[in-house]
């Protein structure tokens, strides 16, 4: 101890802070509770994000859609500022017209751009029928083929909003549209344009 | 001589904030935290190293950029603490708020029950470069061992970053504001504050150690030694030891500013020189 200039008292001193730093990191990781937010696409499967991400917001700032934000501080600390999708504040466009931004500015790669769209599935919406006005919304706004249908009690369900009889589409019309969970990719479209807030996204 | 250097920090400063807000609306990738220009990626030192901890293995398209702020700070040093950061001017800021007698005049229950203890509590701790290594180590280990992120949840720069983003994107502030009082009260128990126990900090006073350019020279013949300069450094120093101990210097050229006898220059190559301190000047605690 001696040879590197510390006396017994200043490593003791030395010592306790840094126990008292490793102990701070092990309450903390030990009180944070984890959680599945939905996440931009470029997360695979399993990947741990909270690791991997550096918190700088990059992706956040280029959103053509203004769809992300940084976890705000919640029960799950470990995840503090790393990106999530809010279907509140907009939906992700990358299946509507190619985008790959956040991907594209992730300077660690926690966003991964060589991983193709198509594989992915952000999440599963699902409407809730209590509240839904039949506005069809969520029809025209989905960007993929098939995922939200209408129900046909004569046939196939009903893909496009103006093959439906507009009977059946009424306010107070028993019929709801409902989402195929299989083909839908979770982006948060219709979420976001729900006019009355009745479509959750759940995360994969 | 009247240079203005300290409004001139704070207002580059927030030169910088404001153009991350302008950058924020226009959609660029650029924050404090990290800055993308073509295939080259700039982030945080202890962002990189905590990446490297958490991932188990270093990203090489972030090494390029590690080596260009490597390159900066044996150049240049420390200068983007006192130039650049915008944690250091919240702290800068908060400092005369804080230390100010008018606010203990002014509210007299902040100063009795707040300032007064912190300031005792500080005296006696009497923490510097040392503590705050040793707390960064302890971090660093903490990390590795239990996989959190805590340099980049809890990073002053971190903070005001996102908050900055979230205000120009989203038109709102976040909770995790709230977070900034931990690092700024931390701060107030240190020694020379702030600027001796940010990680960040410590991390680039490793490399900025090796720096010889671009220091402040003192002439002995000019200097009377009234450790004006030692008074104004935000790391306490004299103008005259900022050559030995480059790690420490700032570069903010507040002891040019502030020396009556116009002492000391800004050197491109400066020379170690001793000045002649009088007997009535107690000699500074070398950190």
């Amino acid at each position: 101890m001696n040879s590197i200039g510390l006396s017994r008292r200043s490593f003791l001193r030395y010592g306790m802070q840094a126990g008292a730093a490793i102990g701070l990191c092990s309450g903390l990781s030990l009180v944070s509770v984890a959680s599945t937010p939905l996440r931009p696409p470029g997360v695979a499967a399993g990947a741990d994000m909270a690791a991997s991400c550096i918190r700088c917001g990059n992706c956040v700032e280029v959103c053509p859609a203004r769809a992300l934000e940084q976890k705000d501080i919640s029960l799950d600390i470990r995840n503090t500022g790393t990106p999530v999708l809010n279907p509140n504040r907009g939906g992700c466009t990358a299946w509507k017209e190619p985008c790959g931004k956040c991907a594209e500015v992730c300077p660690t790669g926690a966003l991964d751009k060589k991983l193709p769209l198509e594989s992915q599935v952000l999440g599963t919406a699902s409407i809730r029928e209590e509240g839904c006005v039949n506005c069809m919304l969520c029809f025209e706004k989905c960007p993929v083929q098939g995922a939200v249908l209408f129900p046909n009690p004569d046939g196939p369900p009903y893909t496009r909003a103006y093959d439906i009889p507009s009977g059946m589409k009424m306010k107070y019309a028993k019929t709801k549209p409902y989402i195929k969970d299989d083909r839908c990719v979770g982006c948060g479209l219709c979420a976001h344009y729900c006019p009355v807030k009745v479509i959750d996204v759940k995360p994969v | 001589m009247n240079l203005y250097i300290k409004k001139t920090r704070l207002s580059i400063r927030a030169a910088v904030l404001a153009g991350f807000v302008m950058a924020a609306l226009w959609g660029l990738p650029v924050s404090n935290c990290s800055i993308k220009i073509g295939h080259l990626r700039l982030v945080f030192p202890t962002g990189f190293v905590e990446n490297s901890l958490l991932s188990h293995g270093v990203r090489m398209e972030l090494v390029p950029g590690m080596m260009i702020i490597g390159l900066l700070l044996l150049l240049f040093g420390r200068f983007y603490c006192s130039w650049i950061c915008s944690a250091s001017s919240v702290h800068q800021l908060a400092e005369p708020v804080l230390y100010r007698p008018i606010v203990g005049r002014r509210v007299p229950w902040l100063k009795r029950f707040f300032l007064t203890p912190c300031e005792g509590v500080s005296k006696k701790l009497n923490l510097g470069y040392g503590d705050g290594l040793a707390i960064f180590l302890g971090l660093v280990a903490g990390v590795a061992l239990f996989d959190f992120p805590f340099f980049t949840i809890f990073s002053p720069m971190g903070l005001v970053s996102r908050n900055v983003i979230e205000l120009a994107v989203h038109k709102r502030l976040r909770y995790d504001l709230l977070l900034l009082a931990g690092p700024l009260l931390v701060g107030l128990f240190f020694r020379h504050g702030w600027k001796t126990c940010c990680p960040d900090g410590l991390m680039q006073r490793f490399v900025a150690s090796w720096n010889k350019t671009l220091l402040p020279e003192v002439d002995p013949t000019a200097c009377n030694g009234c450790a004006k300069c030692r008074r104004t450094c935000p790391a306490g120093l004299l103008a005259e030891d900022t050559v030995r101990l480059a790690g420490d210097c700032l570069k903010c050229l507040q002891c040019i500013e502030i020396c009556p006898n116009h002492a000391v220059h800004l050197r491109l190559f400066p020379r170690k020189t001793r000045t002649p301190i009088p007997s009535k000047l107690s000699p500074g605690r070398r950190v």
